[in-house]
């Protein structure tokens, strides 16, 4: 096996590379070094007479012979490596706990501590086994071993085997042979990797896998590994594994197989529902544990061997259940079959690493050998402690034939404790009904408790609310309070009297004009008092009023008016009623005209008609009537003590149904309603002065409106006592702002306009977990269900549609009954009632607050408006420019959603020309900010649109991408490009997204520590790998500031390794050899720069006293042994100077690297660089062909491109770019006027066979200034050499030179 | 002791495999490997139970080792005629 470290660098020389088995256990502890999370441990239990000499003798027994034990691991710049440390393995430990008042539970939280503390894989030891004393015939033995050493298997063999020699102590028999070398198990490894079986396991899996669908978890949010789990137990019962059996034997399933299966079909009752997808058989995907022993030499080795694969099982629950088994059973026997092939291997290959790509969902991981050992003489009890990260949640099932645990792990970051025991519990109950059970659909998911608790405890909202309408609500209080202020709009105030007054005139000449109950009147005015009078009059002549928008004259506005069919409209004279019969009456006419007593609405009658997106492409008018927002308006009254002194502002447009409660509530509890004049609900500083002049005390915003008002400084320090968010999800962040700068309480809101404004509710502290604030509770007279596609109710913590019912529920949909009846149909939990379908995706905790999590569709909500994606869509087609369009909601750079068309357009249409004819067809709210045309969409397998594949809108980005600052981010800017092997990074780069793998990250992070001083630590660079972000933290973190300009620059991390110096060439810098050090492991790479970067610093006389002074500086740092140098370009002359000085000295050269580099000679004639030529050479020490590039002249220029390729040579400091130009123009005068001296050595040299034709620049000229010269042909150009193409077969060959020198010279430290 | 004595034969062994992984008996060939027939460590666990109850001393592990019939039939026929034969129970 390949070696990869010396001795000298602390490794020995039999450290190899870590297993398959392992990689991706390092890595995952590589990201979070201080997690414990991958020590497996267990306590046996021990009860009688315990002979501890005998215990210690098995346990010191079985540490010498299962060699894993005695592992060791290290990173090297190759990848990790492991070795077994002589006399590495851990001793019993004895702790005494019988003095202890209570030893039992001591020793529990003791040896949990013990389990749950991290170990040093290099220092050791990575496993412990300690005996603890409770009382004199009462002991645990606890075992921990790091999972790089031992899998759960290994972990048995190892228990059983301490067993089995301590009976054969005590007992004077002989012990059976003890455990294999650990060797087998790496010999069996490497037997299946050169085997034709794994090829073909690996074309079983890609093909098994081609079309694996993205993998939802059964918990919101991104699988990241947590220090430790939740666990929940629950035994089943002995009748549970009796009829386990007789189902095992009638469908020819092994019983585990049949858990598995079992396991499958309740993850599928705990996934989100998928669009599109409502009742279809569901695909889940669940992690697989293979023991990956059987019929291996390395069975019975102690070692980590076991292997995750993706099984999937498609659940169909109507299918009879034995047949669904049987098909699930040949499921898992082919897995099985082909189970030798790493997970970790399918994970890269497909790419999915984690996160949202990952390549399974939860594990399900079934233990039928876990007999508890048998002690002689004791009674013994086994208890798992850890057996694995848990990244999202694990089923484990743990038996010996006669019991069987049910055992639940999960991350804690998506589980709460609550839910992890209700996952146990239900899983624990859907098996026991399952094994008697003919379809899956007869299921419940749910226990009889938590149903109950789910559809009635939980909605026991009922309230008293008197049977009435609001218009006799405000009449009431015109009559209670008449001189009190009613309405403010600028310097107008009206009285409740005066209100009264005004309003009823107007409701007596609609009367007069034949408008009354059942009819509608559309109110189409900017917020003024007009615009309260009418909504006012409307109702108290009993009609409902139909909100449009005065400044929407589209085609849109034109079809809600056809639809609602008003008897009149209450516009400004200009308003543009389309086709519409119905009259317009303007303000200015309101005091004319006959009048009549109008009947006034009653609580059933209709109180207004809100028209929405509708997803078929037109909006759908919403029909609420009065005793539903009478619920509602009574509700917050009484909830939020809203009443005289109040004074709420009025911001939101009409044909939001936020305004609803703006317009209606002040006048029903005494309170004030004040105007905010129009166009003021988007200026943050004309509200933050309205608030404060007009002592507003209740209004409202959309959470997006909300950050921008806090954002303002006009917002500091306001008072608001109530504020009320909604609209769409309310960040926790922002709550937690809101409570900063403003002093006042912050309540959440939810609810859709079908249902009366809102539903639930929920104040927001700010310090909520997750991220948003939750929607709360319902409201009085309210129920919510969570369903599944089958509506069923889903578990606490799980997705599921929201569902309302209740007295709030809207009438429907003016004129479309049968969308109506589809969005409405009965209450399956109340006979006789309505519920209404929200699309909206919500989970509830286990004291029953819900919190929103998506939609369920393709609707949308841009500030706070909702938009059915369809409906744009729809608008598209109708412009006739367009063949085929999609609209996304997508975030834009600074996170806020806005519209995205991409669009295959007609022949001749552009983007423009579709923007113009759309917007006469939509309001501007619903305009896409971005149209990008496409010339044909990408399909997913089925042939669907493929959403997530559509590129991002780069086109007509608002912002043109910003160079990399300079400083950490230019730094960084150069590391990811070196390892990502780019040309070009921007602030934006994300490392993973760019390629990135795990082995980059570590490399970057070594990279990184090198550069900054600092390591961020590889946990870091995964939360943040956007490059910007990363610089940020990088910053943050108090990174050593090394500009990396100085006369000595550390390229690799300065290990005990022989130094290289590599020395600059004609600019000074020696940065280009950064991509040396990576493929030089074992050796210090130092580079030498210029001291012409200072441009105080004095000219050299010439070159041989520069090289002298170089010498110096070498000899400083490496004062003894041979010294190894290279040098490219005109950097190639000076380390052949520094060589013929060093010889002079008595020094010998273990190398002397040319890349690229011709004697003086070849120089001596051609004319010197100018400053121009000199700046120009800027760019070819950034890499680039200078000659690619005519047009880049100036400095400016030149920096300019610099810095939009990311080279963090555009931001260096401007005295620094000086120096650069200094160097190059004074370096090549020394060149010039350079006798090369002779040198004893040997040169490598690096020839770039491209640039050199007709030149008379040959390799063959060092001839006469060395002792003989060996070449290195590459086929590229001179800038090319310390490119990442060509760095590995250079630095192969430098690796060989140096490793020949130091055996020509040096003993080697291994023979 | 023939092998025609021995609690567990090696036709036994042969036809109680090819049961669990559902084939004819003669396709159980002494060479081939099991985990290729389809065979998985719970049928192992599910045989050794089996046999476990005519014989002592099976261990499950040595099975798991063992990757086809002729290996297994050697760890049989040792836990028969090997030293720690006296504990086969008898019948």
């Amino acid at each position: 096996m390949k070696q990869l470290v010396s001795q000298s660098q602390g490794y020995p020389a039999a450290a190899r590379p870590l297993c398959d088995t392992q990689d991706g256990i390092w890595y995952a502890q590589r990201r979070d070094p201080g997690s414990p999370t991958f020590m497996t441990g267990q306590a046996l239990w021990l009860e009688g007479p315990l002979d501890r000499a005998a215990l210690a003798r098995a346990v010191d027994q079985v540490c010498a012979e299962a060699e894993c034990l005695s592992l060791r691991f290290a990173e090297t710049a190759e990848g990790p490596v492991q070795w077994l440390e002589p006399g590495g393995a851990p001793r019993l430990a004895f702790r005494d706990l019988s003095d202890d008042p209570t030893p039992e539970a001591s020793a529990r939280a003791a040896i949990l501590a013990e389990a749950q503390a991290p170990v040093d894989l290099r220092a050791g030891p990575i496993a412990g086994f300690t005996l603890w004393t409770l009382a004199p015939d009462r002991h645990v033995l606890s075992e921990r071993i790091h999972h790089l050493a031992a899998d759960g298997y290994a972990m048995v063999l190892i228990t059983n085997r301490i067993a089995a020699l301590y009976n054969a102590f005590v007992t004077g028999s002989p012990a059976e042979d003890g455990f294999p070398p650990y060797e087998q198990a790496i010999e069996a490894e490497a037997r299946y990797r050169d085997a034709p079986k794994r090829e073909k396991d690996r074309a079983y899996w890609l093909e098994a896998l081609k079309d694996l669908p993205e993998i939802e978890g059964m918990a919101p949010g991104d699988p990241v590994a947590s220090a430790w789990f939740h666990r929940h137990e629950v035994a089943l019962g002995t009748d549970t594994l009796e009829r386990l059996r007789r189902v095992a034997a009638d469908t020819g399933l092994s019983w585990p197989d049949v858990l598995c299966a079992l396991s499958a079909a309740y993850t599928a009752r705990c996934l989100p529902p998928v669009p599109g997808q409502e009742g279809a058989p569901r695909e889940v995907v669940l992690g697989v544990p293979l023991m990956n022993r059987m019929g291996s030499k390395a069975a019975r080795v102690p070692s980590t061997l076991v292997n995750v694969l993706p099984l999937r099982l498609v659940v169909d629950e109507e299918a009879p259940l034995a047949d669904w088994l049987k098909e699930s059973g040949a499921a898992m026997a082919a897995l099985r079959r082909h189970g030798k092939y790493r997970g970790e291997a399918l994970r890269r290959e497909l790419g999915r690493l984690g996160g949202q790509r990952r390549l399974h969902g939860p594990l399900v991981n079934v233990l039928p050998f876990d007999a508890t050992p048998k002690l002689a003489g004791l009674d013994s009890q086994l208890q798992i402690l850890g057996a694995g990260s848990v990244d999202d949640i694990t089923f484990c099932f743990r038996g010996d034939g006669q019991s069987l645990l049910v055992q639940c792990d999960a991350n804690p970051a998506l589980y709460s404790k609550a839910t992890t025991r209700g996952h146990a519990a239900r899983l624990a109950a859907f098996l026991e009904n399952a094994l008697s059970a003919d379809r899956l659909l007869d299921l419940p998911t749910l226990t009889p408790e938590e149903h109950q608790r789910h559809v009635t405890t939980r909605n026991a909202t009922d309230h008293p609310v008197p049977e009435t309408s609001l218009a006799a609500l405000t009449e009431a209080q015109i009559a209670a309070t008449p001189q009190a202020p009613a309405l403010v709009f600028g310097a107008e105030t009206l009285s409740y009297a005066e209100l009264d007054r005004r309003s009823i005139s107007l409701a007596r000449r609609l009367a007069a004009r034949g408008i009354g109950r059942g009819d509608t009147v559309a109110v189409a005015l900017p917020r003024s008092v007009a615009l309260i009078l009418a909504l006012q009059a409307v109702m108290r002549c009993g009609a409902a009023y139909v909100p449009l928008d005065p400044e929407d004259a589209s085609a849109r506005r034109a079809d809600m008016l056809d639809r609602a069919a008003p008897k009149l409209i209450l516009a400004e004279a200009d308003f543009d009623a389309a086709a519409s019969d119905a009259p317009v009456l303007p303000p200015e006419d309101w005091d004319e005209g006959e009048e009549a007593t109008p009947e006034g609405p009653r609580p059933g009658d209709p109180a207004y008609v809100l028209f929405t997106s509708g997803s078929t492409g037109t909006p759908k008018g919403v029909v609420i009537e009065h005793g539903a927002i009478v619920n509602r308006l009574l509700w917050m009254q009484a909830e939020y003590g809203i009443g005289p002194g109040d004074r709420v502002l009025q911001k939101t447009p009409a044909t939001f149904d936020v305004s609803v409660w703006e317009f209606f509530l002040p006048f029903l509890s005494g309170a004030t309603l004040v105007v905010a004049p129009p166009g003021a609900h988007r200026d943050p500083v004309a509200l933050a002065g309205i608030i404060r002049d007009q002592q507003i005390t209740v209004l409202h915003f959309v959470p997006s409106m909300l950050a921008l008002f806090l954002a303002a400084p006009a917002a500091k320090g306001l008072a608001i006592p109530k504020v009320f968010a909604s609209g769409e999800a309310l960040p926790v962040t922002l709550a937690r702002q809101f409570h900063q700068v403003i002093t006042g309480r912050l309540h959440n809101l939810y609810g859709p306009t079908e249902a009366a404004v809102d539903v639930t509710f929920r104040e927001g502290q700010g310090d909520e977990p997750g991220a948003s604030v939750p929607i709360g509770t319902p409201v009085w007279n309210t129920r919510c269900y969570l369903l599944d596609d089958r509506l069923r109710p889903v578990p606490d913590g799980v997705t599921g549609r929201l569902w309302l019912a209740g007295r709030q529920l809207a009438r429907g949909y003016l004129g479309q009954p049968e969308l109506t009846a589809e969005r409405f149909p009965e209450d399956p939990f109340d006979p006789g009632a309505r519920m209404y379908d929200t699309g909206d995706l919500a989970t509830m905790a286990p004291d029953g607050t819900i919190t929103y999590q998506g939609r369920a569709d393709f609707q949308v909500k841009i500030r706070g408006v909702r938009i059915e994606l369809g409906e744009v869509e729809d608008a598209l087609a109708r412009t006739g420019l367009v063949a085929q369009s999609a609209v996304l909601a997508l975030p834009d750079h600074a996170g806020r959603d806005r519209l995205v068309a991409y669009v295959i357009a007609q022949e001749g249409a552009t983007p423009a020309t579709i923007r113009d004819a759309l917007s006469s067809r939509l309001p501007a709210m619903m305009m896409p900010a971005v149209i990008v045309p496409l010339t044909a969409f990408p399909l997913n397998p089925s042939g669907k649109l493929d959403r997530k594949a559509l590129p991002a809108p780069q086109a007509e980005a608002a912002s043109p991408v910003r160079p990399l600052a300079p400083g950490a981010e230019s730094r960084l800017g150069a590391l990811y490009a070196e390892v990502l092997g780019l040309s070009r990074v921007t602030p934006e780069t994300d490392f993973f997204a760019a390629g990135g793998d795990s082995l980059m990250a570590v490399r970057l992070s070594l990279r990184i520590e090198e550069v900054f001083g600092s390591d961020p630590g590889l946990g870091t660079l995964f939360e943040a790998p956007v490059l910007c972000d990363l610089a940020r933290r990088l910053e943050q973190q108090g990174a050593a500031h090394d500009d990396g300009l100085g006369p000595v620059v550390q390229l690799s991390s300065g290990t005990a390794g022989p130094k290289l110096f590599a020395i600059h060439p004609a600019g000074g810098i020696a940065w280009c050899y950064r991509g040396f050090a990576a493929h030089l492991p074992g050796v210090d790479l130092v580079g030498l720069q210029s001291p012409l970067l200072d441009p105080a610093a004095p000219l050299p006389a010439d070159l041989d006293s520069l090289a002298r002074a170089y010498c110096d500086r070498i000899e400083a740092l490496a004062p003894e042994g041979p010294l190894y140098l290279m040098g490219w370009s005109l950097g190639g002359i000076i380390a052949h100077a520094i060589a013929a000085e060093a010889e002079a000295r008595g020094r010998h050269l273990g190398l002397l690297a040319l890349l690229d580099a011709y004697p003086s000679q070849c120089w001596r004639d051609e004319p010197e660089p100018d400053e121009g030529a000199a700046i120009r050479a800027l760019l070819a020490i950034a890499g680039h062909d200078p000659d690619a590039y005519p047009k880049l002249v100036s400095r400016e220029d030149i920096l300019g491109f610099l810095r939009e390729a990311g080279h963090p040579l555009g931001h260096l400091p401007r005295a620094v770019q000086q120096g650069v130009v200094r160097s190059v123009q004074q370096t090549n005068r020394l060149v010039r006027s350079h006798r090369e001296r002779p040198v004893r050595a040997r040169v490598l040299h690096v020839h770039a066979t491209r640039d050199h034709a007709g030149t008379g620049r040959s390799p063959q000229l060092w001839q006469e200034h060395c002792g003989g010269v060996d070449v290195l042909d590459l086929d590229c150009h001179h800038s090319d050499l310390v490119s990442l193409v060509q760095i590995p077969e250079i630095t192969r060959e430098i690796r060989d030179f140096m490793q020949s020198s130091r055996e020509d010279v040096a003993a080697p430290p291994q023979a | 002791m023939t092998q025609d004595e021995l609690l567990l034969g090696h036709a036994q062994m042969q036809a109680d495999i090819a049961e669990q992984i559902g084939i004819p008996p003669h396709e159980v060939e002494p060479q081939e490997s099991l985990v290729d027939l389809g065979l998985d460590s719970i049928q192992v666990m599910t045989l050794l139970m089996k046999w476990g109850e005519k014989i002592e001393g099976l261990d499950f592990s040595r099975f798991m080792e063992a990757e086809t019939l002729e290996e297994w039939w050697a760890i049989a026929e040792a836990a028969q005629t090997g030293p720690a034969a006296g504990k086969a129970a008898v019948r």
